[in-house]
C-alpha cells in the first residue's frame, strides 16, 4: 500500500526502520553504576598523576639541594600543578544526565554546552598557564646563577615559552571556532 | 525512594514502548559508526532513564524523550569533537539543488540517501530532519528543538523541497 504523496511513502518507511539493539534495564543500572566507577577511577587517575608531579618537584628540592631560587620555583611549580588538576577536575563534567536534559529545548542546551566548552578553552590562559608562570620565570632566572646555567637557562625559557604559546594559540583558535558555531544558532 | 524508582521504571518502560525505534534513529543520526552507535544508544537509553525521576508531565512524554535524545546525542558529539567544519545546513543543500529535474529512485535509495544528508548536517538541522521524518508535528518539533514556529515552517519547507527534488521516488515505489 502506498500513498499518493512520495514523502510519505519515505517517512512510513521511515518511521517502519525497526531497532536492532534491545536494551534492558539491568543493562542501563549496570551502565549507569559503570559510569560512577569510571568517574571514581579518573579521580584517583588525577590525583595520581598530581601527587606524582609534586613528590617528583619534592624529592629535586631533597635530593639535589638547589640554589633557594630554585627551591622556591619547584615550590610554585608544585602549586600550579596542584591548581592545573583541580581545574581539570572542576571543568571536567561528571554528571551522566543533567536534571535539565529533558526540560531544556536542544537549542538551549547546544548553545549552553558550546559556551561552555568554549569558555574552558578561552581561559585556559588563566587557569594552565598563567599559575605555571612564576614557577617558570624563576627557574629560567635561577638557572643563571647555576654552573653552565647560562647555556640551560635560555633554552628552558625558550622550550616552556614556546610550549605555551603553541597550547595558547591552539586554545584560543578552537574557542573562536567554537564562537563561531554559537553564533550560527538561529533561534 | 523505592517509589521514585518504580515510578520511573513504570515511565522509562512507556517510553520505550512508544519511542524505542525512534531512540535508535537518533543515535544512527549522530553516529555513523555501528559500535559507536550502539554505545551512544545505550548512553541515550541510561540518561532517559535517569531524567525521568524529573518528568512532572508538563509536555508529553514524547517531547521529552525526543528532547533527552538530542542532548544527549549533541553532547557527546560535542565532545568527541566530532564538529567538522565541513557540515552543512538545510539552506546550503537547498540552494546546491540543480534544476536538473526530479531524479526518480527506489524508497530504499531514497532512504539510504537521506541517512548521508543527515550526516552532513550541522546539529540543528540534524535534530529537525529526523523529528519531521518521525511525524512529529510542528508545533512539538518548536517544543523540542526550541525554534520559533517561523523557523520550524521553514526548515519543514526546505525538507520537503529537498525531499521531493532529490529523493523523488514516485515512479519506483518499493511496496
Amino acid at each position: 500500500m502506498s500513498n499518493d504523496n512520495p514523502q510519505d511513502d519515505l517517512r512510513a518507511r521511515w518511521q517502519g526502520q525497526r531497532g536492532e539493539s534491545a536494551v534492558s534495564l539491568e543493562a542501563i543500572r549496570a551502565r549507569a553504576a559503570g559510569f560512577e566507577r569510571r568517574i571514581r577511577t579518573r579521580n584517583i587517575r588525577e590525583y595520581f598523576a598530581a601527587s606524582g608531579v609534586v613528590v617528583w618537584l619534592a624529592a629535586s628540592i631533597l635530593i639535589l639541594e638547589p640554589v633557594f631560587p630554585l627551591r622556591v620555583a619547584f615550590l610554585l611549580m608544585m602549586a600550579s600543578a596542584v591548581i592545573f588538576m583541580w581545574q581539570l577536575h572542576r571543568r571536567a563534567s561528571s554528571r551522566l544526565a543533567p536534571a535539565d536534559l529533558g526540560r531544556t529545548a536542544c537549542i538551549d542546551f547546544l548553545r549552553r554546552e558550546l559556551e561552555r566548552q568554549r569558555d574552558a578553552v578561552r581561559s585556559v590562559w588563566y587557569w594552565g598557564i598563567l599559575p605555571a608562570t612564576p614557577g617558570v620565570l624563576l627557574v629560567v632566572i635561577a638557572l643563571l646563577f647555576a654552573p653552565h646555567g647560562v647555556m640551560w637557562s635560555p633554552l628552558f625559557g625558550a622550550w616552556f615559552g614556546i610550549g605555551f604559546f603553541v597550547i595558547g594559540r591552539l586554545n584560543q583558535r578552537a574557542a573562536q571556532r567554537l564562537q563561531r558555531e554559537i553564533d550560527q544558532l538561529h533561534e | 525512594m523505592g517509589e521514585i524508582t518504580s515510578k520511573r521504571n513504570a515511565l522509562y518502560q512507556r517510553a520505550v514502548a512508544d519511542c524505542g525505534d525512534a531512540l535508535e534513529r537518533v543515535a544512527r543520526a549522530y553516529e555513523a559508526d555501528p559500535d559507536k552507535r550502539k554505545d551512544l544508544l545505550q548512553e541515550i537509553h541510561v540518561g532517559l532513564w535517569l531524567s525521568l525521576d524529573n518528568f512532572e508531565g508538563r509536555c508529553s512524554l514524547r517531547t521529552w524523550v525526543h528532547r533527552v535524545a538530542h542532548n544527549i546525542a549533541v553532547t557527546i558529539a560535542i565532545r568527541r569533537n566530532a564538529r567538522s567544519p565541513d557540515l552543512v545546513d538545510l539552506a546550503e543543500v537547498e540552494a546546491e539543488l540543480h534544476d536538473d529535474g526530479q531524479q526518480s529512485v527506489e524508497l530504499q535509495d531514497a532512504l539510504d540517501r537521506v541517512w548521508t544528508l543527515i550526516h552532513q548536517l550541522k546539529p540543528q538541522d540534524r535534530q529537525l530532519m529526523p523529528l519531521y521524518l518521525e511525524g512529529v508535528d510542528a508545533a512539538s518539533i518548536g517544543e523540542i528543538t526550541g525554534l520559533s514556529s517561523g523557523n520550524v515552517a521553514t526548515r519543514i519547507h526546505r525538507i520537503k523541497h529537498l525531499l521531493s527534488h532529490r529523493f523523488h521516488q514516485g515512479a519506483r515505489r518499493v511496496q
